[in-house]
């Protein structure tokens, strides 16, 4: 496929902002939640007080989101008004609860801790640096809450029910755009200037933060990772090479 | 990359406060009519297990 073919720089940067206004809209709504069952679940105040917060950050990176892809040019802007639930609604509580922490957390925050560290050694502009600066921040600690809480969760909650689980909720976070091609200036270098990790380091960064965080955290907590790595393997043996 | 780091940043710290809260809750039996997400300004809760959520696909949220 030629450059022609394919969308432009600017439809990438502005459309990965735009995904990051959803992402953020979305995490606003569902940590507000979580807050709520925590505390109703007698989960320690601080840790109820840590999802609090992360409602309150997520709406301020959500506005950091939407003022950078106004910048670039992008125009169609929609937000999550809804709270997304991925456990099935027929569990129990304290399954629930966990599940929804754990990809929320533990997977996702964690993955988005690791993708501004990444763009943070590679963005331009003083004023990117800093949103970039001050998201990471915002994200160690929203990541930190899910590994507290399975801490906490551990003696209370059977954590075994995650393993044949964690294969689709470590998919969800990825998307399955990131293991099939991708157009070619989604791997153009000067993205990561603007703010977005290119197709093939993403991919890249979204596995060893698997390999190196992810999975040994869940190991950490007693929670068996073999179903995932395996699931990880067979995805990365049939993908597309970047 | 830093990404080993981040072990220690996120995994490790996390679950040290995790455990320092073991003893204690905010209550010692958990509510049993916890509903979830459900206190949402327009009241409404959307299961991503059949809508799917910003990842692209039911599972799990998306990430950066």
């Amino acid at each position: 496929m030629s450059e022609s073919d394919g969308p432009s720089l600017q439809d990438i940067v502005a459309g990965t902002w735009g995904a990051r206004y959803r992402i953020e809209t979305e995490a606003s709504l569902r940590f507000g939640a979580l807050a709520r069952r925590l505390e109703a679940f007698g989960a320690p105040r601080p840790l109820v007080e840590l999802a609090e917060r992360a409602s309150r950050d997520e709406t301020r990176h959500a506005a950091h989101c939407e003022r950078y892809f106004r910048a670039v040019g992008g125009r169609q802007l929609t937000g999550v008004d809804r709270v997304i639930e991925y456990a099935p609604t027929r569990w129990a509580e304290p399954q629930r609860l966990t599940y929804e922490l754990v990809a929320q957390s533990c997977v996702a925050e964690t993955q988005s801790t690791a993708s501004l560290v990444t763009l943070l050694e590679g963005a331009e502009g003083r004023e990117l640096k800093a949103m970039l600066h001050e998201l990471a921040r915002d994200e160690v600690h929203h990541s930190r809450l899910g590994w507290a809480y399975l801490a906490w969760a551990r003696p209370r909650v059977d954590l075994s029910f995650l393993a044949p689980l964690l294969p689709g909720m470590v998919a969800g976070s990825a998307g399955p755009e990131i293991f099939s091609p991708a157009p070619e200036a989604a791997n153009h270098p000067d993205l990561l200037r603007q703010g977005v990790v290119p197709h093939g380091l993403r991919r890249q960064v979204y596995v060893e933060t698997l390999q190196t965080v992810v999975f040994p955290g869940f190991e950490t907590l007693g929670v068996d990772t073999s179903l995932a790595k395996h699931w990880l393997d067979g995805t990365l043996a049939t993908a597309t090479p970047t | 990359m830093k990404l080993k780091k981040l072990f220690h940043a996120l995994v490790l710290t996390g679950t040290a406060l995790g455990v320092m809260h073991c003893g204690g809750g905010t209550s010692t039996t958990p509510s049993s009519n916890s509903t979830g997400g459900q206190l949402l300004p327009d009241g409404g809760v959307a299961d991503g297990g059949t809508q799917g959520g910003t990842g692209g696909m039911p599972g799990g949220p998306g990430g950066w």
